[in-house]
């Protein structure tokens, strides 16, 4: 698979940044930024706090 | 809690996280990585809900039920945090990788890279606001 596509990227010619929003790979394009996208909008960034939940409880008492 | 606890805390979550990984790998043996990321996703989707309920419920400071919506708050956003890298989180990775045409794979990857950044930012913007007590657009709603 490696090999193959290092062969391919020598034999084809220069991708330009267009060719990403025509037919087919448009939708690949915007699959890869929905995944993208979703990854911030399911609100990691709060609930990777779940620390700073805790701490606000618990401000010195249980620990 | 002292600054030690809430930085073990902080070391558990990320134990956890890297635990729930290698069990991703297990669970890719038996499922499809759409199957994962749908069921995943909704799952966290669900568990979200629930947090921004506990979020909301009205209680009265120094209750039993402020400290049990607090803690509900404070579980939910650990267990989602986890499951979202037992899920959603290697798959999303595999899709990006896989989707994308292979000529055109560093040009739509970095697009897609790209568009994460420009919607981090409003994001972060948010997150602060919701986390902060006393500088409050939501405040009242997620922190009593």
């Amino acid at each position: 698979m490696m090999r193959r596509v290092v062969e391919l990227e020598k034999s084809v010619n220069e991708p330009s940044h267009l060719e990403l929003f025509k037919g087919t790979d448009l939708y690949r394009t915007l699959i890869v930024c929905g995944v993208y996208l979703a990854q911030n909008l399911t609100g990691n960034l709060i609930a990777n706090q779940a620390v700073y939940f805790f701490e606000r409880e618990f401000s010195s008492s249980l620990f | 809690m002292t600054t030690n606890t809430a930085f073990a805390l902080g070391l558990i979550t990320s134990a956890l996280q890297m635990i729930f990984v290698m069990l991703s790998w297990i669970l890719t043996t038996y499922l499809g990585r759409r199957t994962i990321y749908l069921w995943g996703s909704g799952f966290n989707t669900l568990l979200l809900v629930a947090l921004g309920v506990a979020a909301s419920v009205p209680v009265t400071k120094g209750t039993a039920a402020a400290t049990a919506a607090s803690l509900a708050q404070a579980s939910l956003g650990l267990i989602i945090s986890v499951l979202f890298t037992l899920g959603p989180a290697p798959a999303s990775w595999v899709i990006i990788g896989e989707t994308s045409a292979i000529r055109l794979r560093p040009l739509t990857t970095g697009m897609g890279r790209a568009s994460y950044y420009i919607i981090e930012i409003p994001c972060i913007f948010l997150g602060s606001y919701m986390l902060n007590p006393t500088v409050g657009l939501f405040s009242l709603r997620v922190l009593r």
